[in-house]
């Protein structure tokens, strides 16, 4: 036997139509392979949401199987009424805005869902929230104000009415100057805000959380003191509880992200100042007349149409294009309003 | 065309099954292609591409009940993709010019028409080499499975086909009439086209 064998295969012959192809196939070169944490990102989150689908549906299989039974157990829960008093899960929020991707998930035996941004839904007590990489939720909370969810968060809405963050960022607005809503507490590792009407944030990270106080005054407790801080104030509580101290403006880039999902204005047959007033809640910017009967005029102008999901300074700007009124921003953190030719 | 319906409606009943492997299989034949429409389409903000795509998948698995093979399982997650990625640009303003880009054009022609279109008459669509390029892997990655892999092993990675055999995990014979068909879809997709020689004229003087 020879040691120099035929090849079993042989490449087939390459025709003209090939040398076009290998000439436009090597031009383009290979194409790109997604980065492995990216993949890995999707698939998690898709496997996630397989199974949580295949359950769902098993789950329906098996009710639709039950039914027979059930119809039993009605008939028998007739005859022998259940009297022990039930206890409904209470509403602690309503999804009011979600940029991007968010997920819930009724309690620790329930899967993760995703929160549908066209559908408001109610969150119970025991409830958990996740929000993905640039995207933002805004809540409507159950007791009054407004919570506000940054990317990459995790909370979770305890029994006890206080919201445990495990990741990220809580905005609370308690929803008006004179802070006239039931007490919220957010929770970390480390320490415990609780409001005392007011806007303030509540961010997890290093060395420790750090609570941004953008209006009105915030009680903290740490391991080591219970102490009051007040509006401009940023504090980062180190993890033996001793507090660095910082200071941050109203109108500080920084409070930027709430403004994605701050619950809509409806101007729809408001006056104008009410506009103003929303509108410098979400900025942190000042609003000025450049005349003193402007602000009498503010009061009596009555605003049509709402600029629902724009962003403050936008909603600005559309909603005074149907008035006279126009305005401008001067020294970043103040808005003049005029009136007339501008 | 029919036979891959078929297997397409298969595998998604093979996926609302819970059958982990074809679903695993299905993500892992897909997500790169999604990946890479969105991405392109988003000025390549990884960030973005990944939050669309993942969406994407999403919203899929949860119609995945509703698809009747009117077209490939692929082509039904992509026409999903690229509707995730408009209302995604659409909540953040982002203009729509910026967005779609002339793969997006149904008709394969109007492409081949655009590279080859004077600048004078379209100057916006005049393809440079980067799009032809583009256009090429685009081409590649709308082929059914594994004829994109089996001409790119074969003609950019420059493998025999013995060792795209080896790679496949397929017969050499396989590999030959996978190759075969491989090339008539391509060809169907874009060299079949009128317009066609413009473009590779000006490949070949590059």
């Amino acid at each position: 036997m020879s040691k120099y064998t035929t090849p079993q295969h042989n490449e087939p012959t390459r025709d003209e139509g090939d040398d076009v192809l290998a000439l436009l196939l090597k031009a383009a070169g290979s194409r790109q392979q997604p980065p492995q944490a990216d993949y890995e990102q999707v698939l998690g989150v898709a496997t996630a949401a397989w199974r949580q689908r295949i359950r769902r549906r098993q789950r329906l299989t098996y009710a639709a199987m039950a039914a027979g039974i059930a119809s039993v157990a009605v008939l028998a829960a007739t005859l022998l009424p259940d009297r022990r008093p039930t206890m409904p899960a209470l509403t602690f929020a309503t999804t009011d805005a979600v940029v991007g991707t968010a997920m819930i998930r009724a309690d620790d035996d329930a899967d993760w869902s995703w929160l549908d941004p066209e559908q408001p839904v109610k969150l119970i007590q025991g409830t958990r929230l996740r929000t993905g990489p640039a995207s933002a939720a805004g809540l409507l909370l159950a007791k009054g104000g407004s919570l506000r969810i940054d990317a990459r968060s995790e909370v979770e809405f305890r029994a006890d009415g206080r919201v445990l963050l495990s990741a990220g960022a809580v905005y609370f607005d308690s929803g008006s100057r004179d802070g006239e809503v039931e007490p919220i507490e957010i929770v970390t590792p480390d320490s415990r805000v609780r409001h005392l009407g007011t806007q303030f944030e509540v961010r997890r990270g290093q060395p420790g959380s750090r609570i941004r106080v953008r209006e009105g005054r915030v009680m903290i407790s740490t391991r080591l003191q219970d102490f009051e801080t007040a509006a401009g104030d940023e504090l980062t509580v180190l993890a033996q509880g001793s507090v660095q101290r910082a200071s941050i403006a109203p109108d500080d880039p920084g409070w930027e992200w709430v403004q994605t999902v701050a619950p809509a204005v409806y101007a729809e047959d408001q006056p104008l100042s009410a506009l103003l007033d929303w509108v410098t809640r979400e900025t942190g910017r000042q609003i000025y007349f450049a005349r003193p009967e402007l602000e009498f005029r503010a009061h009596r102008t009555i605003l049509h149409g709402s600029p629902r999901r724009l962003m403050p300074m936008e909603a600005l700007a559309v909603m005074l294009q149907t008035t006279d009124f126009h305005y401008l921003v001067t020294g970043g953190n103040e808005i003049l309003i005029d009136a007339g030719s501008p | 065309m029919a036979e891959t319906i078929h297997v397409d409606k298969a595998l998604a009943k093979r996926i609302m099954a819970g059958d982990e492997k074809a679903f695993r299989e299905t993500f892992d034949r897909f997500f790169p292609r999604l990946y890479r429409f969105a991405l392109v389409r988003l000025d390549h903000d990884r960030q973005a591409a990944t939050e669309v795509v993942q969406q994407t998948f999403c919203k899929a698995i949860e119609k995945l009940s509703s698809y009747r093979g009117e077209a490939s399982l692929y082509a039904w997650f992509h026409r999903i993709c690229h509707n995730t990625l408009v209302d995604h640009c659409r909540r953040r303003n982002i203009r729509a010019s910026k967005v779609v880009l002339f793969e997006d054009a149904r008709d394969p022609r109007e492409l081949l028409e655009a590279l080859s279109a004077p600048a004078s008459e379209q100057p916006e669509s005049r393809a440079s080499y980067r799009d032809l390029g583009r256009l090429v892997q685009t081409t590649l990655d709308h082929l059914p499975d594994r004829y994109g892999d089996a001409l790119e092993l074969k003609y950019v990675e420059g493998l025999s086909v013995k060792e795209i055999a080896v790679h496949m995990e397929i017969g050499p014979k396989a590999v030959e009439s996978l190759l075969t068909r491989a090339r008539v879809a391509f060809r169907e997709a874009f060299l079949a086209l009128s317009g066609c020689e413009d473009a590779l004229e000006g490949l070949m003087g590059s």
